[in-house]
């Protein structure tokens, strides 16, 4: 083999190797299935309350109904309503109350129309043990959908009127987790 | 989106190869080499490159996951393969884009012997290291992950595009020792650079808190430096060809010293320890690009603790804002002020041993004139560059070989973080002045290039006497 032949043959092993090179093996339609599904978890609300803020101590009653606003517009954007499955508000509640007390979200728009509601209670106490309540509220798709226009959430706290002793604590936390389900 | 992931791995799979040009370095049959050294011991009398083809080089390399791994067509899910990348990588782990292209350049040599050589030449370079800490947290979630800090540190990338200046020369100092160095000024086209950041995010239980979690911004030092993005951010056009012209106007004026300007050098030497035996080595690009200019920097310092809101609160006019909190404990600032950063500097060394010598009618290996004596050589090379995490490292063997006066060719194996096992290949042919060159490392994973983490192409046309 004389040298010009190896000398073309090397320049076209070369070239050949780097314009003709390729990619096998591989299935780029997978990008298609491609999801990514993080679970978020974030607190939500929390509170101590005492028997001082439910008694209107002049009057030495019971107040029927405090109630809180809380800015909320994460449902507001495409990338929550498009992208979130499913979200589960968790609660527990900690009374030695002897009252149930019910807890009342009222999602709003700007204008303060109701969106959606709903209530979960803390069960009634004694006032030696705390009694431990846990509740679950779940939103769907069509729920997160339906709630892509609030902007608020009114928290109502109602105890009942029974003759219970009015002594004693409720501690609530809470939890929302977040079940994200992202396609490219 | 699903297109520009396609692109993006097209132009993997087509353009990879590692940062360091093994091939070229000490390749002394090619003006390219004095970019690499400029004390190549270069034997030409004189060089042209040919405009805008005298050297096309680009790569683009990934460490620690390639297209394979991740799209296999091997009938498992996709996602199961994203999560065992996922797994794989480390925030050391590199995605990196260079691309050069000599739009000139020319050298003589002087009649005291010295070599002069000078030039234009447009780079990019992008590094962006994997933030694996908040890739788990945006494929994973904080769920499963109580306590554990997200490192806000794992965000490190730099980006560059600039025109380069140069104009150096070759110097043979005694009878064994050849030294040679090269001025650059920098002409920064854009630069945008996120290093050094700090802080972490963390979910913890807090079983005697206020609340289940509480979640935890600490220390948190986030910043974006950026020069030549806030005007073209603010071109205001009706048209999409007009805003076009308008970058295009302003790249050039900027290529053309009218950008944020810097100064560096390269400098190098050739020893040669006795006959057969030639130690070279270099610095190049140890210079800094000064950004006052067209700058902007964004920044969010501050710590945070969140642990849910506090409801209900018995005043109606309260209302509880969570992002407004967030502000005003991790201030958020765009800042004007003007910045400076080191380039890249890289090291080259290489140790040789010729041998073959050439004598007359033993073979047809030189031009008249020329009194290199050995038609082949072995030896082996190291390559270090400074990048914004850690240097990286490659460590080569090579052989050369002048198959002819037509034809030189080297061969190199090279071990670094992109690969253990890659072969580089350059040929060089010279008919009679006129010189074309085409370099391509990673020969072995050319026959499916969706398994490679690097491979590299380069090629480039030149006058040479």
């Amino acid at each position: 083999m004389n040298k010009k032949t190896i000398f073309i043959r090397l320049l076209l092993l070369v070239i050949s190797l780097t314009t003709m090179s390729c990619v096998k093996d591989v299935d780029f339609d997978q990008t298609d299935e491609i999801v990514l599904t993080p679970v978020f978890e974030a607190d939500f609300i929390y509170s101590k309350i005492n028997t001082e803020d439910i008694i209107d101590i002049p009057t030495n009653t019971v107040i029927p109904v405090v109630r809180d606003t809380i800015a909320f517009d994460l449902l507001s954007t495409d990338v929550a309503t498009e992208n979130l499955e499913r979200i589960e508000l968790f609660f527990d509640f900690e009374n030695t109350i002897e009252r149930n007390i019910d807890f009342t979200f009222i999602f709003t728009g700007s204008d303060f129309a109701p969106l959606h509601s709903f209530t979960v209670t803390a069960n009634m106490g004694t006032n030696a043990t705390p009694v431990e309540t846990e509740e679950t509220e779940i939103f769907d798709q069509n729920l997160i959908n339906t709630l892509s226009n609030a902007t608020k959430i009114i928290t109502e706290m109602r105890v009942a009127n029974t003759t219970g002793s009015l002594q004693g604590e409720l501690e609530v936390k809470s939890k929302a987790t977040y079940f994200v389900r992202y396609e490219l | 989106m699903r297109k520009n992931i396609y692109l993006l791995f097209i132009l993997i799979a087509n353009i990879v190869c590692a940062q360091n040009k093994e091939l070229l370095y000490d390749f002394t049959d090619l003006p390219q080499s004095l970019l690499l050294n400029p004390a190549a011991d270069v034997k030409m009398n004189k060089h042209l490159g040919v405009p805008f083809l005298s050297q096309i080089h680009a790569n683009v390399g990934s460490s620690g996951v390639s297209i394979y791994d991740v799209f296999a067509d091997d009938g498992r899910s996709v996602n199961e393969k994203i999560e065992e990348a996922l797994a794989n990588l480390s925030s050391h782990d590199y995605f990196t884009v260079n691309q050069q292209l000599d739009i000139l350049n020319f050298g003589w040599r002087a009649d005291n012997d010295i070599y002069y050589s000078g030039g234009i030449y447009q780079e990019l370079d992008v590094i962006g290291y994997f933030p694996k800490d908040l890739a788990v947290l945006a494929y994973r979630g904080n769920r499963d992950f109580e306590g554990v800090p997200f490192r806000l540190s794992d965000i490190s990338a730099t980006a560059e595009l600039m025109s380069v200046f140069h104009f150096g020369y070759n110097k043979k100092v005694n009878r064994n020792l050849r030294f040679g160095a090269r001025l650059k000024i920098y002409s920064s086209i854009f630069n945008a650079r996120s290093t050094r950041n700090r802080g972490t995010f963390t979910t913890i239980e807090t079983p005697n808190g206020n609340n289940i979690y509480q979640h935890i911004i600490s220390g948190a030092d986030v910043r974006l430096q950026t020069a030549g993005y806030a005007s073209l951010r603010d071109i205001e056009s009706e048209d999409d060809v007009d805003g076009g012209k308008q970058v295009t106007k302003k790249f050039i004026n900027r290529a053309l010293l009218g950008g944020n300007l810097g100064l560096g050098v390269d400098v190098g030497f050739t020893y040669d320890i006795e006959e057969q035996w030639r130690v070279t080595g270099s610095v190049t690009d140890l210079g800094m690009i000064f950004y006052t200019k067209d700058v902007e920097t964004y920044k969010a310092i501050g710590d945070y603790v969140f642990e849910g809101l506090q409801a209900p609160i018995q005043s109606e006019e309260d209302v509880n804002d969570v992002l407004d909190e967030l502000e005003e404990a991790v201030s958020y600032d765009t800042i004007h002020n003007s910045y400076a950063a080191f380039r890249p500097m890289k090291l080259n060394g290489s140790l040789k041993y010729s041998f073959n010598r050439y004598s007359s009618g033993n073979c047809d290996c030189y031009l008249d004139g020329e009194d290199a004596p050995y038609t082949d050589a072995i030896g082996g090379q190291v390559f270090m560059q400074f990048r914004p995490q850690r240097p990286q490292f490659a460590l080569s063997l090579f052989y050369y070989k002048r198959l002819s006066k037509y034809l030189k060719a080297k061969v190199n194996y090279t071990i670094d973080d992109l690969s253990y096992y890659n072969v580089g290949l350059i040929l060089s042919t010279h008919i009679k002045k006129f010189n074309f060159y085409i370099s391509a490392n990673n020969l072995l994973d050319y026959s499916n290039l969706a398994k490679s983490n690097g491979a590299a192409v380069q090629l480039g046309f030149n006058i040479i006497m």
